[in-house]
């Protein structure tokens, strides 16, 4: 038996009850708004990541030059679009760069626990025993502690920075793309197809990666989208707590954290990064929404 | 416990008949865009009469059965036919209609009782609360029906049993208590979709007899889907034979097993080991059944069939051929001179 | 399995969490890059001042008999010391003990009631104008900051509006009622999306079950199927789906104490990071920790209770 014969098993639904039901309850899904929202989702989100990537052609001034002089201007003053902040740097340059740092901060911090967790989970499932046991034992201490306290505690102990911010929430967040994949690699390592390849002399990994993977990395990616909203909403906080990236350094969290004494007055000033997250988290719900209907509906 | 209270005696021969579907079709997610599942079903049943419906998965069986009972899943729509049980029209019935009908007239009963049991609810509470909805009872009443109807299913010790939940229960058991929620509100017409497969076969007969004796004993009909030719044989008195959405024959059920009018039943019959039969004999169907949705002009089955002829492809038509006999097959005769030629 | 056999192994289950998580906060201490107390006292600190800490930490033990001793000292009781407020960090937390349990509960209360019947709202016609609505709203809440919306909430709602307090625990219990809304309004607001998404399919999951066909068969009322059958089933899963985001609701206490100045376990926290008090972090880290597996433990036994199908697991 070729390996190219052994391809995963379709779903046979013996009652003509249940096949309907599912054809149906997917045939609404898929005309009913999955199409528009994720594509208004990535539409969103894409424009956010340009924005951050050309942020130094974009923006229109240095996020980091001071000018005491023209000090917490109104938006549209002097050619400041959206005002400047208490030390006259210019507002919109800032959340530019703002969006520069805390998008590729929650980029790494999405790739490295979503590579990591899924390459342990995929193992332990497969394996079982006491690797997987172990693995259980470690989820279930970390899920114990809430993830800010962790994150916080962490930083403490390994300094502030841009790296020690991703160093951290991988350490935290690998296991829920660990425990998702474990119960996959579970369900999956019974499945015929599976079964099939081990008797065929398929070496492991090449059963895991070639076999198993492709069959179990949908839940993973939705996860995905949505633990990069609660990452950037982590950063953000991180910053707003003067926990994360130390200033002069934009970032969205710290920009509302600055902005607090003067949101009686000047409240664009807290209102517009405030703006920026909701706007970028509403992208990344937007994606993670349609693609875990699609996987229901699947 | 009494079922007959039915049978009003106005007309004793024509109250014998429950259950009338006419040329039903049963349509899915919009008229232009979507497919018929059931496309010219046709059926009926008497009183104290075991009626089966057998065909392949996907032949609109289980949709013809939830259709006659008002209870189409969501999504899934009538589209033509009739359907009458007991003098209720269900394409226009009204709601306190459909109340009527679901359990006072039609009891149902599902192919995996395991999940056709509220979880969180003790049994003998499920069989009461169904003996309420359709009788002024007090709540001490419903519970000595719920009893009586356990004990009447085969439960040694009801009283204690009442207080069990589904999960502590076996298969075949759950199945009782299934059959016992479908009884309790005294219908005339028992529907049952594949209600054994789910079960051992030790408990399947066991089940299957329990429910033959309930057509007798309590005089109602009882019509059983199945894909399974054996079971049918066993306990049926008349069969019907459903493919692609349609009925393509019907008669009584030792004559159509015996002496099919419909080139599917053959072919059913052929894939079935008997006694005698040995490997060789065994012929699988050639070619797959329609899938939803394919568009098939005449008769659905004469891509696979052997004995099709360019006509077949033209409008079919069911035809009476004697013995209250059925087909929708223009070759019945050919077949009938072959399969008597066999013996 | 009895009631009593159920507790027994999910108290089974989580004793080997809790070890977990004290090995987890003791390792902390020797995550900092060099050397812990030189990181905790500043560089200028003196040599005796440095020898004091690493005796006074256990730093001068083996590994595994600092992590005994440590243990030993969280049975007896102790948490540790502060270094700055030379009070014990288990004495520093109850005193800000009531200010953060009133946070939790008062969330979890909003939450419930306003996710419940949302959910509900949602599921009741799958697809329909309120669903979407539904859907909308906690799409779009789930990318709100905690902390931005705090700072909102505070500007127009308290201070501009003065509708309610902008900040304090509040005096006696209808005070904290009061007081404590926005804060716990906030961290709701937060977590809300998260639980309507999940209750709703989980309303939808069982309303799609064939015990509820059967129960349509019975011919029983369109009000006793949803109130009996559907919403009986949907509770058990819904104490878990509570349970399963604790964790989130006990971090926001962290940052919204902070928001509204309440001087809770959570402000605790970050006044010792600023403060470099790495007993108290530690300390605190621990207890958050034991809350949440606390509060998980009770919903399982809750969710238990509900469930005549105790083995759950």
């Amino acid at each position: 038996m070729t390996e190219e014969m052994i391809s995963p098993p379709a779903r046979v639904l013996d009652s003509d009850r249940g096949r309907i039901g599912r054809s149906i309850g997917g045939a609404v899904r898929r005309h009913v708004g999955g199409n528009v929202s994720l594509a208004i989702g990535i539409g969103i989100v894409g424009l956010m990541v340009l924005l951050a990537a050309f942020a130094s052609v974009i923006a229109p001034y240095d996020p980091l030059k001071q000018d005491v002089a023209n000090a917490l201007l109104a938006p549209g003053e002097a050619g400041h679009l959206l005002g400047t902040d208490q030390l006259g740097r210019d507002v919109l340059s800032r959340l530019l760069y703002g969006a520069r740092l805390d998008i590729f901060v929650a980029l790494g911090s999405v790739i490295f626990p979503f590579t990591i967790g899924i390459a342990i989970g995929i193992v332990a499932g497969f394996r079982g025993g006491w690797v997987d046991s172990l693995l259980v034992g470690v989820i279930d201490v970390v899920f114990a502690f809430p993830v800010l306290v962790l994150l916080i505690a962490l930083l403490f102990v390994l300094g502030p920075g841009i790296l020690t911010i991703i160093v951290a929430i991988t350490l935290v967040d690998w296991v829920a793309y660990a425990q998702l994949t474990r119960t996959s690699a579970r369900r999956e390592r019974n499945q015929e197809y599976i079964l099939a390849a081990r008797t065929g002399g398929i070496p492991v990994w090449r059963i895991l990666l070639r076999h198993m993977l492709p069959n179990i990395i949908a839940q993973p990616v939705v996860l995905a989208f949505s633990d990069a909203l609660l990452i950037i909403l982590t950063i953000t906080t991180l910053g707003f707590l003067g926990l994360g990236v130390p200033p002069p350094q934009p970032d969205w969290g710290t920009m509302i954290s600055e902005a607090q004494p003067y949101l009686s007055t000047q409240w664009w000033l807290g209102v517009a990064p405030g703006v920026a997250i909701i706007f970028t988290g509403l992208g990344l719900s937007l994606i993670a929404d349609s693609l875990a209907e699609r996987l229901d509906a699947r | 416990m009494s079922a007959s209270v039915n049978g009003n005696g106005a007309d004793p021969v024509a109250s014998r008949s429950l259950l009338s579907v006419r040329d039903l079709r049963l349509g899915v997610g919009g008229e232009d865009s979507g497919f018929e599942p059931v496309v010219g079903a046709t059926l009926r049943a008497d009183r104290g009469e075991v009626v089966g419906v057998v065909g392949e998965s996907g032949s609109g069986k289980s949709l013809t059965m939830r259709a006659i009972a008002g209870l189409l899943p969501p999504g899934v729509e009538l589209r033509g036919g009739a359907i009458d049980v007991d003098g209720i029209d269900v394409a226009t019935a009204s709601k306190a209609q459909l109340r009527k009908l679901h359990g006072e007239k039609v009891g149902m009963i599902f192919q995996e009782p395991m999940t056709a049991l509220n979880p969180t609810m003790r049994i003998g509470t499920q069989i009461a609360e169904a003996a309420r909805a359709h009788h002024d009872v007090s709540r001490a009443e419903a519970k000595r029906r719920a009893i009586e109807l356990l004990g009447r299913m085969g439960f040694a010790d009801p009283e204690n049993r009442y207080r069990l939940y589904p999960h502590e229960l076996s298969g075949g058991m759950r199945q009782r208590v299934v059959i016992a929620i479908a009884l309790a509100g005294e219908p005339g017409l028992l529907l049952c979709d594949e209600p054994t497969t789910a079960l051992d076969a030790t408990v399947t007969m066991r089940v299957l007899d329990l429910l033959v004796g309930l057509a007798s004993e309590f005089d109602i009909g009882v019509i059983i889907v199945t894909h399974d030719l054996g079971v049918a044989a066993r306990i049926c008195d008349r069969i019907v034979v459903m493919y692609a959405g349609r009925m393509v024959e019907e008669g009584p059920a030792g004559e159509v097993l015996r002496r099919p009018r419909h080139p599917y039943t053959l072919a059913l019959l052929r894939a079935v080991p008997t006694r005698d039969s040995t490997i060789q004999d065994l012929r699988a169907i050639p070619g797959s059944p329609p899938r939803p949705g394919d568009d098939l002009p005449g008769c659905p089955f004469a891509p696979r069939c052997e004995f099709a002829e360019p006509a077949c492809l033209g409008p079919v038509e069911v035809t009476a051929v004697g013995d209250g006999r059925m087909t929708a097959c223009r070759r019945h005769e050919v077949l009938a001179g072959m399969v008597s030629a066999r013996g | 399995m009895t009631y009593a056999h159920f507790i027994g192994r999910r108290l089974l289950h989580v004793i080997p969490v809790v070890f977990g998580v004290t090995f987890v906060v003791f390792w902390l201490i020797h995550l900092v890059p060099g050397d812990p107390a030189r990181t905790a006292l500043g560089f200028h600190a003196t040599p005796q001042a440095i020898a004091h800490l690493h005796h006074e930490w256990g730093l001068d033990q083996s590994l595994p008999a600092q992590y005994i001793n440590y243990l030993g000292r969280l049975i007896r009781g102790d948490l540790g010391t502060s270094f700055r407020f030379q009070d014990s960090a288990g004495a520093l937390i109850v005193e800000r003990l009531p200010v953060t349990l009133w946070l939790i509960g008062y969330s979890a209360f909003l939450i419930s009631l306003i996710a419940g019947p949302l959910a509900l709202l949602a599921a009741s016609k799958p697809g329909a104008m309120r669903d979407r609505l539904v859907r909308i709203f906690s799409i779009a809440g789930l990318g709100i900051p905690g902390f931005w919306l705090g700072l909102i909430l505070i500007q127009y709602i308290a201070i501009e509006a003065r509708i309610l307090p902008a900040a304090g625990f509040g005096e006696g219990f209808m005070g904290h009622v009061e007081s404590m809304f926005l804060p716990s309004l906030t961290i709701a607001v937060g977590i809300i999306p998260l639980v309507v998404r999940s209750l709703r399919a989980e309303v939808l999951k069982v309303a799609d079950s064939e015990f509820v066909v059967t129960a349509r068969a019975k011919g029983l009322s369109e009000r006793r199927i949803r109130l009996r059958h559907v919403l009986r089933n949907a509770l058990p899963p819904s104490v878990t789906i509570l349970t399963i985001n604790i964790g989130f609701l006990v971090g926001g206490t962290v940052v919204i104490e902070r928001v509204y100045g309440l001087g809770g376990v959570g402000d605790l926290m970050l006044t010792a990071i600023n403060a470099r008090d790495f007993p108290i972090v530690q300390a605190v880290t621990l207890f958050f920790a034991l809350i949440v597996i606390v509060i998980n433990f009770f919903g399982d036994l809750l969710q238990a209770l509900l469930d005549p199908r105790l083995e759950t697991q």
